[in-house]
């Protein structure tokens, strides 16, 4: 034994304070990653690693911008998402605004809401409910939606176009000119109003022109929405009319279509009041054994519409992260579409931040929607993906092609992305080389004892039932407004013309000109 | 006889001579050791050219036989080769510790 195994005799405090000292050492050490430093700011949160194990963090003021997520299904997009709006919604000011046409994302987020719920104490589990506004559809309860309020600033008859091209996507039936003519009046009325369009008012409306005329037109402060209503038996043929009657059979046939569709504004601000408190809208237009998927496409894009005029119409920005899951069933409808692009556009100033997800953007968007949303956005979020999505990072991994170099960096990425294993993905900010990051897990609710179905239940009972109201309330509501417009009398009955046993079937080729001949002369559908 | 004697006399005189300066010496090195022990005990010592606090306890490479280890960085437990000083992090200027 020497004097140094004296001196250095406390080996196991040394160990400890080594590792100590090491975790401390990396934490605190400069990033070298150029892009991982700049993707830090104020509020930041860690997002996932790289595969050195450095963390990525990621600032709210860089996700608030436009953005862009897509990849293959099952790849992580839903878990990546809720980190996102988490992170964003966690700073004091910021709203998250989730669209769900699939209803995934909607799932991860309420159970995770549902497992902070049971973490809190009694006290502080209210003002966590009063965070979320919940746009959804349950067994006896719904969230009613409010389509025919329009906001300060908004062309009433912008919104009705918007509405009625909503409208449209509700059917396969390929809506002619004069259709869509239609519905846009039947809008501009019940916005004109300030009504829910029923069965009854849809009936009376396109049939019966005395109700028209004496009961509609008198109520009209718009001389030219009077003057169409007036003369709506001459601008519309009865068949287009009858047509438009037969689709609202078919949308406003279930309670849900009739609540959807049949609400005044005056009722759901009187049976759904909104929440100052609430910071994050998720709304859930996935189809299910409730509804429809055509009539869960409807909302989903009706959600779209309110929420981007809310955004362009507020006086003060407000920074708002629009999450739209499946966007390419969003904008099918042209004018919708046009409305998100131009919302993109210039909305931005007012805080609006629109990410964009899709499973497949370069085949599922039209070609004019996903260039104006890649050129907008400022941040890209891929997992795995074929070669022609894959291509949209392209332009920013900072190869031009030219080289064989180039050419073999190019393939090799595009490889890399077409292997791209669960929860691994590739954040892009433009101006910044792209990160490989493993996405940080969500907490798994099996892991706390708590199975899906459980927490599902209790966000329905404990955070979504604040927003929504009873089916029986709602169609209450919506009969007594009924009652009182069409002051008690019966809608009429469409005319029964269609039955097989009454089709008048042509002989010959002469019969058949024979009755087209009188057709035309009727001024009947061809 | 004699000369046995007077070589044990002047050997005793010499080391008689030589104590204080010895005696400087071994006090001077305890005092050296007991400093040293203070700073392995605290396990940091701050570099005399660019004042930074460098860790003694730290995830390290010995010279000689190569093992790495979490520990003390001037002695390796498993040669027991002992390093008597160190770059500093900062500035790379050698702190003599030992």
């Amino acid at each position: 034994m020497n004097i140094y195994d004296l001196l250095f005799r406390n080996s196991g405090e040394a160990y400890q304070r080594a590792r100590v000292n090491e975790g401390r050492a990396r934490a605190t050490a400069p990033i070298e990653n150029a892009a991982v430093a700049a993707l830090r700011g104020p509020h930041d949160f860690e997002v996932g690693r790289l595969d050195d194990g450095t963390v990525v963090r990621l600032a709210p003021r860089d996700i608030g911008r436009h953005g862009i997520v897509f990849g293959a299904s099952g790849a992580g997009k839903s878990y990546a998402l809720h980190l996102l709006m988490d992170g964003f919604a966690a700073v004091p000011g910021h709203r998250v605004e989730l669209v769900d046409p699939k209803g995934e994302s909607a799932i991860v987020a309420a159970e995770q809401a549902a497992m902070r719920y049971l973490v809190l104490a009694d006290d502080e589990r209210e003002a966590f409910a009063a965070r979320f506004r919940i746009i959804d559809v349950g067994e006896d309860r719904v969230t009613p939606a409010n389509l025919f309020a329009v906001p300060a600033g908004m062309s009433p008859s912008l919104l009705a176009q918007l509405r009625a091209a909503a409208t449209m996507q509700t059917s396969e039936h390929d809506f002619s000119d004069l259709m869509a003519h239609a519905l846009f009046t039947i809008y501009s009325v019940a916005i004109a109003l300030q009504r829910g369009i029923t069965k009854a008012l849809t009936r009376r409306f396109f049939l019966d022109e005395t109700f028209r005329v004496q009961v509609i037109a008198p109520k009209l402060a718009d001389a030219s929405l009077r003057d169409t209503v007036t003369n709506l038996e001459a601008i519309l043929p009865l068949a287009t009319r009858q047509a438009v009657v037969r689709q609202f059979d078919i949308l406003l046939s279930s309670r849900i279509g009739r609540i959807s569709f049949g609400l005044s504004p005056a009722a759901v601000a009187r049976l759904a009041p909104a929440d100052a408190r609430a910071v994050i809208t998720i709304a859930n237009c996935g189809a299910s054994p409730l509804v429809s998927p055509d009539v869960a496409q409807t909302r989903a894009i009706n959600r779209v519409i309110d929420v981007i005029t809310e955004a362009m119409v507020r006086p003060e920005p407000v920074p708002t992260m629009f999450v739209i899951e499946e966007v390419a069933s969003i904008v099918s409808q042209r004018i919708v579409g046009r409305y998100l692009l131009e919302g993109s556009r210039t909305a931005r100033w007012k805080g609006l931040g629109i990410v964009a997800c899709s499973q497949d953007p370069t085949t599922a968007l039209p070609r004019d929607v996903r260039h104006a949303l890649v050129l907008n956005a400022r941040w890209l979020l891929a997992f795995e993906s074929g070669r022609e999505d894959a291509s949209l990072l392209l332009p920013y991994i900072g190869t031009t092609g030219e080289t064989r170099a180039d050419t073999r960096r190019r393939e090799g990425f595009l490889a890399d992305m077409a292997a791209l294993p669960q929860q691994h993905a590739y954040i892009l900010r433009k101006g910044l080389s792209p990160l490989k990051v493993r996405i940080h897990d969500v907490p798994d609710p099996k892991k706390r004892g708590r199975s899906r179905a459980e927490l599902l239940d209790l966000f329905a009972r404990h955070i979504a039932a604040r927003s929504m109201v009873h089916l029986d309330d709602a169609e209450c509501c919506i009969a007594e407004e009924d009652r009182e417009l069409l002051n008690g009398e019966v809608a009429p009955e469409l005319p029964n013309g269609t039955s097989n046993a009454e089709i008048e079937r042509p002989q010959n080729v002469d019969a058949l000109f024979d009755m087209l001949k009188r057709g035309k002369r009727q001024g009947g559908p061809s | 006889m004699k000369s046995s004697f007077v070589r044990t006399i002047a050997l005793a005189t010499l080391y008689i001579l030589a104590a204080p300066i010895y005696a400087i010496v071994g006090i001077r090195r305890v005092g050296h050791l007991w400093s040293v022990r203070n700073v392995l005990t605290a396990g940091k010592i701050t570099c005399p050219h660019c004042s930074a606090v460098n860790d003694l306890d730290v995830l390290s490479i010995c010279g000689r036989c190569k093992t790495v280890e979490y520990g003390n960085r001037l002695r390796c437990s498993a040669c027991r080769n002992v390093t008597k000083g160190f770059n500093c992090d900062r500035c790379t200027v050698t702190i003599w510790v030992l």
